[in-house]
């Protein structure tokens, strides 16, 4: 196969993938993508965030050519490459792909698994292994050519499968959840590795993760896909602050969620909320319109409440649960009526079973609609707190 | 074939996309050739013959459409007492192999006993020879004028009680350990430490851990006794030599006779294969229904792997003992038979001074019935051993999809079906279908043709092969293949450079393991031969049956050593020109000790 060029395309096409209103399902059973569209500019890092089961690993899939979609169209640097009535085969998309078990070839060295990638460059053996080389030290894997993937350890695997997709300058890289298979620490140090090294590359990036941390710190834009849908895309902070609804407030990270009654509209898009038990003036952000004796959930996110807050923010009482220490200060598990709000932040540590005073920000409590028209605060929520987070709320 | 890809020009930027083919591509050309194959060398010749047993006169005009009188004949008189005798072998070959297994299992793959891969290769060795050679090792090392008669020790006791029902279990359950090891080793070697650790930590003795594990592993254990259950009711080795000369009627046996005498009687032969395959296939039925029935999951992400024992003392001596005990009753002595007896003159008459001669080998190989065998079976072994793993690897692959579909399904059922199949009925079937006038009438005239024996090997090859290779298969994740292709390779290339090198090793034991076995097969051999073509194993048979001990067992040693010494060619240029990533790819044995 010739070695596809795609530097003219890439120069005169801005976007450089689009994804028009796709769809897939696997046996007619069910839709695993339904009519996604979005487009991804040259140069772009975008990431696709989505609970198990949301099509994001599909969509990656089929933009590699592994999946063939069964209507809309994907266009690569301004040519198709799949539509209902085509396919073009993933050797001749012109990508790289890191994938999530590596997919490294046990039978051949570290640096052959990289080189492989440039066989269709057309360059001979020796520019091969001098560019292979080249590529496996700038992840930091020099001295580790000659060795087989099964002689590394799984960091050091990722790596090399990360050098396999940098080497032949591709233009657009995909990464189908690189970092799910390695430990807390491993994942943050690559992840750091993967965003710099692929934006000094200038590649176009598609990452796909279920971890909203690890899509918040590498993402230029993010995609929150449910159930084979695209439901919001958009920056990492506007998600973060204004999530187009209660699943993606959910997936993006909460401390709680607290159930009341609208009881009256503040302006700024502000309303203050009546939580029976807890409070008669949370001062929420509503997420949509919203008028007063209306039923609301208020996600609260973690980086949006403070202990002991000074200031203009009301408060309301709470009790301590449990408390973790964190290094830089320490983590609250706070009982508010009968809601438990987690991931409460302090440098200070405050004891199980004392009694607080307990501030939220209103940038960071999101009022949206009650569907269930029930004031109880009963409600379990996942929390999926993360520190990287309390920056963007803040 | 290579798929048809799209060819880039270097101005081109990205290729002119191709027509896709129906979504998932399931119906493609290399699957329907495939079915058509299996469909016409193993599930039509064999239904064929076995609706016999109830439509007679499906083919023949001289007898009724239906009837059930092979039935009748099997359950009566001499049959019944074959298939009894059949089931009674095979329950207590299954038994001792099983527990034989499971012993040398344990030693070598929890134990720090010394030289695993000399006992292996025994194992190996076990697996290669089939049943008539062992038989005849002991026979002539036994018998009254054999070879330890010669060196004037009386085995007279021993030969008797060895020529009857006991020769016949000891022979099948010393043939099936291998069968048992391999379906207990592997499971064994997965189990982990931490089963035992727990029973130990929590006061146990070292006999309660033990007691703990075989629950744990008695799937291994239900799958090692059906499966040499399955191998020796179908066995006809020991019942075409052994059994046969003791007047000790099995199964095959009786199926042979009604179809090898005039007149041929293959209603009857029908009724007793039905029995035959029946019999066979209830342990593995009942078996994989338990199984499925109840979680034996021992494989967990955290697994640690199994502690060695480090032995010493008495339990050194004893299971050093063991296997030095076992390996010579399983393969030293046999073997020690043949060879001994193919150097040996006038071997099997009471008359004539006892020398040692080459004169045995020197006859073998200037009569018709020497070279020639050797040159026949050869060749086809080649043949068949390499087109079992061409379609042996492609079935694999199709059974290692986690959505087969329902082609997928019948045909898993079928292959684990027809593991079970004996080759006699297999070869009864051949010869039934294949001599059907209607089929010369539209120009398939393979009946007595070396065509059909290679046929017919490969269908009785290529259902354990390509069992054998979804294991390996279904390891290798699919994304090795699809990073090929990403990274630019087309379809074809990629798999032959990415899935192909994983799986050589596997490959190439499957090939090693199906050349031994087709060149020292006999059930087939011996009802499909063409005339004028012998094969070795009816060869041999032949001069065994002819009073020319010297030159049978000349002939089976120079069998054994041409197996031995292509498996051994084959492996050797693997390890001297195969790159050296290749070979740190896990084999079709990989789980053995070393």
């Amino acid at each position: 196969m010739k070695e596809i060029d795609i530097s003219q395309d890439r120069q005169s096409a801005s976007v450089a993938l689009e994804l028009s209103s796709i769809s897939k399902s696997y046996d007619g059973r069910r839709d695993a993508v339904k009519s996604v569209s979005l487009e991804v500019n040259h140069g772009e890092f975008l990431v696709l965030l989505g609970p198990s089961g949301s099509g994001k690993s599909t969509i990656l899939r089929s933009i590699a050519g592994i999946e063939r979609i069964a209507s809309g169209r994907i266009d690569i640097f301004g040519k198709t490459v799949a539509s209902t009535t085509m396919h073009t085969p993933p050797e001749a998309r012109g990508i790289s792909m890191v994938f999530q078990d590596y997919a490294l070839w046990p039978h051949m060295s570290v640096l052959d698994n990289v080189a492989f990638a440039l066989k269709r460059n057309k360059v001979d053996s020796k520019t091969r292994a001098i560019k292979a080389q080249e590529t496996l030290s700038r992840v930091g894997l020099g001295d580790k050519g000659a060795r087989f993937p099964s002689e590394l350890s799984g960091g050091e695997q990722q790596r090399v499968a990360l050098a396999r997709a940098l080497v032949g300058h591709s233009g657009l890289i995909l990464f189908d959840e690189p970092l799910s298979n390695l430990d807390a620490d491993l994942r943050e140090r690559l992840r750091i590795e993967i965003a710099t090294l692929t934006r000094e590359s200038g590649a176009t990036a598609v990452y796909i993760t279920h971890d909203q941390s690890e899509a918040f710190a590498l993402a230029d834009k993010v995609g929150v896909l449910s159930r084979g849908e695209l439901v919001q895309i958009g920056a990492p902070e506007d998600i973060y602050l204004s999530p187009a609804n209660q699943f993606i407030a959910r997936f993006t990270g909460l401390s709680g969620e607290l159930k009341g009654v609208v009881r009256d509209k503040l302006g700024n898009g502000l309303v203050e909320v009546n939580i029976p038990g807890v409070t008669d003036n949370l001062v929420a952000k509503a997420m949509c319109t919203l008028r007063a004796g209306q039923n609301v959930v208020v996600a609260i996110r973690p980086g949006a409440i403070a202990i002991d807050p000074i200031g203009a923010i009301p408060t309301c009482n709470a009790w301590i649960l449990d408390v973790a220490y964190r290094g830089r200060g320490y983590e609250h598990a706070v009982s508010i009526g009968d809601v438990v709000l987690q991931s409460v932040f302090s440098t200070k540590r405050f004891p199980r079973g004392s009694q607080i005073s307990l501030g939220i920000d209103p940038i960071g409590a999101l009022a949206f609609e009650d569907d269930e028209k029930s004031t109880s605060n009963s409600v379990e929520v996942e929390s999926r707190f993360s520190a990287d987070l309390d920056g963007v709320a803040s | 074939m290579v798929a048809v890809e799209t060819e880039l020009n270097a101005d081109e930027t990205l290729p002119s996309p191709r027509r896709i083919k129906k979504a998932g591509g399931k119906g493609s050309i290399p699957g329907f050739v495939v079915a058509i194959l299996i469909a016409g060398v193993l599930l039509v010749p064999v239904l064929i013959f076995l609706v016999q047993a109830f439509f007679p006169g499906l083919f023949s005009s001289s007898q009724p459409l239906f009837s059930l009188s092979g039935f009748k004949y099997a359950i009566t008189g001499g049959s019944l007492r074959g298939i009894i005798d059949s089931l009674f072998v095979s329950i207590l070959a299954g038994f001792i192999a099983t527990a034989l297994g499971l012993a040398v299992s344990w030693i070598l793959r929890r134990t720090d006993i010394k030289g695993k891969r000399i006992w292996s290769g025994a194992i190996w060795f076990l697996l290669l020879v089939p049943t008539y050679l062992t038989t005849e090792g002991w026979q002539r090392l036994l018998e009254p004028s054999g070879v330890l008669s010669k060196a004037n020790i009386n085995a007279a006791p021993i030969y008797h009680i060895f020529f009857g029902p006991v020769g016949v279990i000891f022979v099948l359950g010393m043939s099936g350990i291998p069968f048992a090891y391999l379906a207990i080793s592997a499971t064994l070697a997965n189990l982990g430490g931490e089963l035992e650790d727990a029973a130990r930590v929590h006061s146990g003795s070292r006999i309660d851990s033990f007691k703990i594990v075989i629950p744990v592993i008695m799937p291994a254990l239900m799958s090692a006794f059906a499966i040499v259950f399955a191998e020796s009711m179908s066995d006809f080795g020991v019942a075409y030599t052994l059994a046969a000369n003791a007047h000790f009627p099995i199964a095959t046996y009786t199926l042979f006779s009604a179809i090898d005498s005039v007149p041929l009687n293959f209603q009857q032969a029908a009724a007793i294969g039905w029995l035959l395959v029946a019999s066979a296939m209830v342990p593995i039925v009942l078996q994989r229904r338990v199984t499925k029935s109840k979680s034996y999951a021992v494989v967990g992400g955290r697994r640690r792997a199994a502690k060695i024992m480090n032995i010493t003392g008495r339990t050194r001596v004893i299971m050093y003992a063991f296997m030095i005990v076992l390996m010579v009753l399983a393969v030293m002595v046999p073997l020690l038979g043949m060879v001994s007896a193919s150097f040996i003159k006038g071997l099997g008459t009471n008359f004539g001074a006892t020398s040692l001669t080459l004169s045995n080998y020197r006859r073998v190989f200037s009569l018709t019935l020497g070279g020639s065998p050797l040159r026949f079976s050869g060749y086809l072994s080649v043949l068949t051993a390499t087109a079992t793993i061409i379609f042996g690897a492609y079935l694999a692959r199709i059974l290692a999809k986690r959505d087969t579909g329902f082609f997928g399904q019948a045909l898993d059922l079928l292959l684990i079906g027809s593991v079970a199949l004996p080759g006699i009925v297999l070869g009864a079937g051949y010869i039934f279908s294949y001599n059907q006038p209607f089929l010369s009438n539209i120009g398939i005239n393979l009946y007595g043709t070396s065509k059909l024996l290679f046929l017919g090997y490969l269908a009785s090859s290529l259902p354990a092969t390509s069992r054998i290779l979804i294991g390996p298969l279904a390891q290798i994740q699919s994304n090795m293949a699809y990073a090929a292709r990403v990274h630019g390779s087309k379809a074809i290339p990629a798999w032959f450079q990415t899935v192909f090198p994983i799986l050589s090793k596997a490959l190439l034991s499957a090939w090693s393991l199906t050349f031994a076995k087709t060149l020292l097969e006999l059930p087939l051999s011996q009802l499909l031969y063409p005339p004028g073509s012998i094969p070795l194993s009816v060869a041999i048979n032949k001069l065994t049956a002819g009073y020319d001990y010297g030159g049978g067992t000349a002939m089976s040693v120079l069998a054994l050593g041409v197996a031995l010494l292509v498996i051994g060619v084959v492996n050797g240029a693997y390890r001297i020109f195969a790159p050296e990533g290749w070979k740190k790819m896990g084999g079709m044995f990989n789980n053995e000790g070393n």
